[in-house]
């Protein structure tokens, strides 16, 4: 049986404790994703972004995404999910999706859905802080049923 | 049977501009339901934040508990800790 990690954490996120959590013989296929904060959006300079999130009920979001992903892909799988809360600067990591699988394609096709529905299902927000010193809350996906 | 509900509201994202991360309270009538709060908040909002003026954002928020989304039909309890939900923007 695959393992799984998920968390939101407010210390900085490590692409190497997810490299270590995945390492395993049995795996011939490694994929990760990360995240990290772009220096503009819509042409705007930034300078960083803060995350709020519902720890809560993401971090059990993100346990019923790598749970699909055991029953699309194979139980074999293991998958790793992080995503920050707080402030980070141009540059720094806001998720890392790691998954390990006995060849490429599964890791490929479960890395991809599970950065995907993080960001269509996830409850956490970011607010953009510009070279101007404005600030603002990006619009995003309506949650509501 | 109680009277009047008094329940919890913890709102995130764009709405910690006028509410930090303080919780509001509302007092609802007993058998009070999400959607009963949902018309009750614009109002509470501006008791702790005159400035609020944002009800459109409050109109396409979520209700959540520490396990689901919860849809407006919900029945209320008290003591009930109930998370406001605007559009999500994580990744």
């Amino acid at each position: 049986m695959g393992r799984i990690h998920v968390a939101v954490r407010e210390e900085p996120l490590s692409c190497d404790a997810a490299l270590a959590f995945l390492d395993d013989p049995s795996h011939g296929a490694v994929c990760t994703f990360v995240g990290r904060v772009r220096n503009t959006n819509l042409s705007r300079p930034v300078e960083g972004v803060g995350y709020d999130a519902f720890d809560a009920l993401a971090t059990r979001i993100l346990a019923a995404i790598a749970e699909e992903i055991h029953r699309r892909w194979g139980d074999e799988l293991d998958v790793w999910l992080e995503h920050v809360k707080g402030e980070l600067p141009v540059g720094g990591v806001s998720v890392v999706v790691a998954v390990a699988s006995g060849h490429r394609a599964e890791s490929f096709a479960a890395c991809r859905h599970a950065i995907e529905e993080i960001k269509r299902r996830v409850p956490v927000w970011k607010e953009e802080h510009y070279a101007d010193a404005e600030s603002a809350w990006i619009a995003g996906r309506s949650l509501r049923l | 049977m109680t009277p009047h509900l008094s329940v919890e509201f913890t709102l995130y994202g764009a709405f910690r501009a006028h509410t930090g991360h303080a919780p509001l309270r509302l007092t609802l009538p007993a058998g009070a339901t999400l959607a009963d709060a949902r018309r009750e908040l614009p109002a509470a909002l501006r008791a702790v934040a005159p400035g609020f003026a944002d009800d459109a954002l409050l109109a396409v928020s979520a209700f959540a508990d520490e396990r689901q989304l919860l849809r407006d039909d919900t029945p209320l309890s008290d003591g009930a800790a109930i998370a406001v939900l605007p559009p999500i923007s994580g990744g």
